[in-house]
């Protein structure tokens, strides 16, 4: 049986990069992006769990920095202050615009990073376990549960309910067009079959006495560790010196 | 384990005005036997056994029923409110979904429901092979379940 990974300073860690994304320039947050993607090859305890995770992880970050670029160059053309930094086809890139759509890509793509490594790289059971551990009820365990296994199966069901639909004869593999109106005949067996699962899996689960659970079986010591500590130690103290600068002006 | 199951003229509707998926059934199993039941699609086996196990109320709380259900020293005169784990054990249909999501492993599955229980041993271990058994196929997920 695999070693359980402790969860705590990753946690801290997520939490530390979210302070950042509210209270450091840009710059940085842009920085500490790339420090993670770094960070996904390099650090153990930051790689994705399975090769799905990873691909899946290796699309967001193509998809994200794509739209980040995007976002940041309607508002260099929408947002008319400063100096012009660019003219394409005849649109005027205003700088002012440009930073403003760069420290909104910057700090939504660190915020998107940190949660989805987490979740890329953390097996279910062991943040499930690790939260009934820390006294998580068992009932919003449950609904947490259902629902990271809704997301965790999304894929898989998107392409079962897309073959089926290939199988009779629905056209969605006959250009972009087709494939869009395809999503709508998609989305109604999604949902449904997402219900009746969540709710089987749901009663599976009361059926094995998981709302019976006397109490959480400890695997770990309840204080933190100093890594732990270290990071949330860390993340106050941005986050102090940032209220501090924001309360003096 | 429960001794005994007796059910005595038993009907149920999943609503007041829906029509009787059971009717007037009795029966009486005795402890440590094993019964089938079986009936064509839509028979209602299933329902009766989501009553037995009290998942019915959950899941419909409109459905109405009549007659007695007894299972082992608990009596019941109308459907039962609470899924009676763990004097009732069920496995559903859909044998993928008895995997809990919670554990990855047969040997931690199993566990599980020892933890839910209380009956955790000191030292838990199994057999290396159940332990490294990763995404067991339906049967298997059955047995677990």
């Amino acid at each position: 049986m695999s070693a359980r990974q402790n969860l705590s300073p990753k946690l801290a860690f997520v939490v530390l990069l979210w302070v950042c994304a509210f209270t450091l320039p840009w710059t940085i947050q842009a920085f500490l992006c790339v420090l993670l993607i770094i960070g996904r090859f390099a650090i153990p305890a930051l790689r994705p769990g399975s090769p799905r995770s990873a691909r899946a992880f290796s699309r967001f970050i193509l998809y994200s920095i794509a739209v980040a670029t995007l976002v940041s160059i309607l508002n260099a053309a929408l947002i008319r202050e400063g100096a012009i930094v660019a003219n394409i086809f005849g649109i005027s890139l205003h700088q002012g615009g440009l930073l403003f759509g760069a420290r909104t890509a910057s700090r939504l793509l660190l915020l998107s990073f940190s949660i989805l490594l987490f979740f890329v790289s953390t097996p279910l059971p062991d943040f499930i376990q690790y939260l009934q551990e820390k006294g998580l009820p068992p009932y919003l365990a449950l609904m947490l549960l259902l629902t990271l296994h809704f997301l965790d199966q999304l894929p898989i069901r998107i392409h079962q309910i897309f073959l089926a639909q290939q199988a009779r004869g629905a056209p969605v593999d006959s250009g972009m067009l087709a494939r869009t109106k395809a999503l709508f005949s998609i989305l109604s067996p999604l949902v449904l079959s997402s219900i009746v699962e969540s709710i089987e899996r749901g009663t599976a689960l009361e059926l094995r006495g998981f709302l019976h659970k006397p109490q959480p079986v400890k695997h770990g010591g309840s204080h933190m560790d100093w890594l732990t500590l270290l990071v949330l130690s860390l993340a106050i103290v941005i986050l102090s010196y940032s209220i501090v600068q924001w309360l003096i002006g | 384990m429960a001794d005994r199951i007796a059910i005595s003229s038993f009907s149920l509707q999943y609503s007041p005005s829906a029509p009787r998926v059971l009717s007037s059934i009795s029966l009486e199993i005795a402890g440590g036997t094993c019964c089938a039941i079986l009936g064509p699609t839509g028979a209602g086996k299933t329902s009766l056994l989501h009553c037995l196990s009290g998942i019915m109320r959950r899941h419909h709380p409109e459905a109405v029923s009549s007659g007695h259900l007894q299972i082992g020293e608990r009596f019941f005169d109308e459907l039962p409110t609470q899924i009676l784990f763990p004097t009732v054990g069920l496995t559903l249909q859909d044998p993928h979904v008895q995997i809990s999501g919670v554990r990855d492993t047969v040997f931690g599955e199993v566990l599980f429901t020892l933890e839910n229980t209380g009956m955790v041993p000191e030292n838990p271990s199994g057999d290396p092979a159940c332990c490294t058994g990763h995404n067991p196929c339906g049967s298997t997920t059955g047995l677990i379940a």
